[in-house]
């Protein structure tokens, strides 16, 4: 589905260079993180429960109206993605 | 010419290839650093490195062959591993207990579990973890060089080690099994069983072992204190290991039913390794005409290798709808009161012990937020009368796929998420003389794919990265970032910072971009309390909407939030109360989004939140 979406004739410059800037930005990320080892005897403070990125609501520290009131916070696809509730 | 350009293209290609592979070596090394943590692992089958060990709260000392001929499970945890409670808790209940009582495993060779401390801090904590779980036997591997020569990664870490072809001297014990993460117990049952069939087919092991009481004798044959009652049971020189293990059943029922008394419901939870999760929260914004309402049920249940949610929820939006008049002579105020419910199912299963598949799958009826309500409100009052007009149903279903890859367990993922959602909304109007009521797009359909990274960058620092590509109809493709690290700073203080931009570039209409940055510092007063402030700053530069006439997209926007939150956490239940007001800044509104001046008119908000959370 992404080949075609990326393959697709309203593909621009702009495009690309995004997609390619976002490729070398995770790889370097991901290679950052394999470089990175901390000892389990070392983990307790980053295991604290409000240290995790959990799913739990208890743990969440965004409000959920955020993505409803600001156009860019959104993380979901489709309408609230685009903040376009009347697309014209 | 053409040697020319051989020449200028040799060294751009030997730059390119250069960069090639320094790129190449940097992602192998640092890949290479990240694997060989891994790949240093002892591996099944694999001689046993031995050890000895002090006794948790003793100076007791114990040697891994001072159980040769039987089977020893080690059990690693660390008080503050959440896992790490059920899988303890189980392989008491489920593998030490219940061998106990069979005398063995089926071929008669005896087992050990033996959890494995490895965090020194803490004492207390450890002992409270040691009496919920009701091990029995633990060792202090404080400096975590057992774990290490067994090649632990992440926690709970589990081996299975095979004494029964083990020497006097020590050697032949071998790994049966090793595991980062807790597959339950029917798995170690499985491992334990298949253990000396051919050695002891013939003769019954504990009648061999009952026989050979020097090299199956503890070290302790003297006293032996137990882990947490601190009662003293002497063993006489002539207990063999089974009658000691036995004692150290007996122990462990007496000291597990005063535990019962204290922790019912880890007792409660013995034999099974599902964790559910009930978590009811309810959000409040409000402002002087609008008032929004998220109510929403959470349900989760995990196992030691699928997850299951549903999330129910519903949603209010009240709204003392305003034409501005100067731009809006049809339209008259009135008020709306609309709900939406919606749901959201998730599905995680392990395919490997470092591999996890997720899907989620979901769907609402009702407008997603106040202003669509609005806008379709504005909608209605100047073209419902009009032929090409239609009711709005606003609607939509969402899927999604994942594939994370915990090359650190517990410590360090990366996660690839590809979604598809489908939304019907409610669209805008336009009516030129002379021309028939244009309708705009009602159908949206957006793909997206994401990439999440955690890592535990040093002991006091995790950090969370988020890329996200949105595509939607009409719209050109959305960049995302996120970027989250949470920082311990001190023992009890926690501050949590959050960064994220958004880049939507369109060549004809301009470019989206907006950025938010933000922080939670939170401070636990004890064990149980935890009072955190928090501010954050969003920005962006208006909506891209392309119209005629008449324009709904947001103008610039800035937004404040602050408050407090106050966290309680218990043993099986903890919430959250919030409190913050937010405010919501717009650029002056241009003239052709007029209509919608009281929409997008500055407001001070109130935000209340309580989250209620209760495991069992």
């Amino acid at each position: 589905m992404f080949v075609i979406l990326l393959t697709s004739s309203h593909i621009y410059k702009m495009r690309i260079r995004n997609v390619g800037a976002f490729i070398l930005l995770v790889w370097v990320l991901i290679a950052a993180s394999g470089c990175t080892h901390v000892k389990v005897t070392e983990q307790r403070l980053v295991s604290k429960p409000n240290m995790l990125f959990s799913d739990s609501p208890v743990f969440n520290y965004q409000s959920r109206f955020i993505t409803q009131i600001e156009p860019g916070s959104a993380a979901d696809g489709g309408n609230q993605g685009t903040g376009c509730t009347a697309c014209q | 010419m053409a040697a020319i350009k051989a020449r200028v293209a040799q060294p751009a290609s030997n730059l390119l290839f250069m960069k090639a592979q320094v790129l190449r070596s940097m992602i192998g090394f640092c890949f290479g650093v990240g694997w060989g943590i891994l790949s240093l692992n002892a591996n099944p089958g694999d001689p046993a490195p031995q050890f000895e060990l002090s006794r948790w709260q003793s100076e007791e000392s114990v040697k891994l062959n001072d159980y040769q001929g039987g089977i020893v499970v080690l059990d690693f945890f660390a008080y503050w591993c959440v896992p790490c409670l059920t899988t303890s808790t189980d392989l008491e209940d489920n593998i030490q207990n219940y061998y106990s009582k069979l005398d063995g495993n089926p071929h008669r060779v005896p087992v050990r579990v033996m959890s494995m401390n490895i965090e020194s801090s803490y004492p207390k904590k450890t002992e409270q973890f040691i009496n919920k779980t009701g091990a029995s036997f633990v060792l202090n591997d404080s400096d975590g060089a057992i774990y290490k020569k067994f090649g632990g990664r992440g926690l709970p870490f589990l081996v299975v080690l095979d004494g029964t072809s083990a020497s006097t001297q020590g050697d032949g014990w071998k790994i049966a099994y090793q595991h980062a993460g807790y597959e339950g117990s029917a798995k170690i049952r499985a491992i334990i069983n298949a253990l000396g069939d051919s050695q002891f087919s013939s003769t019954p092991s504990n009648d061999r072992i009952r026989n050979d009481e020097t090299s199956l004798m503890p070290s302790t044959k003297a006293s032996i204190e137990s882990d947490h009652s601190n009662v003293v049971i002497n063993i006489p020189e002539k207990d063999t290991f089974i009658d000691h293990l036995e004692d150290q059943h007996e122990q462990h029922h007496i000291s597990a039913t005063a535990d019962s008394e204290s922790s019912p419901s880890v007792r409660r939870n013995r034999g099974t390794l599902r964790t559910h999760y009930l978590e009811p929260f309810v959000e409040v914004l409000w402002s002087s005409d609008i008032f929004l309402v998220e109510n929403n049920l959470d349900y989760r249940v995990t196992g030691p290798n699928a997850d299951f949610g549903l999330g129910v929820s519903y949603g209010i939006i009240d709204i003392d709808y305003e034409p501005f008049a100067a731009a809006d002579i049809v339209g008259f105020p009135t008020h709306l009161s609309e709900g939406r419910p919606s749901f959201l199912l998730s599905y995680s299963r392990n395919l490997n012990p470092m591999v996890i598949l997720s899907a989620t799958a979901g769907g609402y009826k009702g407008f997603t937020d106040h202003r669509s309500l609005w806008l379709d409100e504005y909608y209605r009052q100047q073209f419902s009368g009009i032929e090409g007009y239609l009711a709005a149903d606003p609607r939509g279903i969402n899927f999604s796929l994942g594939l994370r890859w915990e090359y650190i367990p517990g410590n360090g993922f990366i996660e690839v998420t590809g979604s598809y959602s489908e939304d019907y909304i409610s669209p805008g109007y336009e009516r030129i003389l002379f021309e028939p009521l244009f309708r705009g797009i009602d159908f949206l359909k957006s793909t997206s794919i994401g990439v999440n990274l955690e890592n535990v960058l040093t002991p006091r620092l995790r950090s969370l990265q988020q890329f996200q590509f949105i595509d939607t109809t009409s719209r050109e493709l959305r960049f995302s970032y996120q970027g989250s690290l949470n920082w311990a700073i001190k023992e009890s203080w926690v501050l949590r910072t959050v960064g994220g931009a958004t880049v939507e570039d369109d060549e004809n209409r301009g470019t989206f971009n907006s950025f938010s940055v933000g922080f939670n510092l939170e401070h636990d007063w004890n064990e149980t309390w935890f009072l955190s402030v928090a501010a954050r700053y969003y920005q962006d530069n208006g909506q891209i909407e392309e119209s005629l006439l008449v324009d709904s997209g947001v103008p610039p926007l800035q937004t404040f939030q602050s408050g407090i939150t106050l966290r309680w956490q218990g043993e099986e239940s903890s919430f959250k109360i919030i409190a913050q007001p937010y405010f919501t800044r717009f650029d002056t509104v241009k003239r052709d989004v007029a209509p919608f001046a009281n929409l997008y008119a500055d407001r001070n908000w109130g935000l209340f939140g309580f989250t209620y959370s209760r495991r069992f």
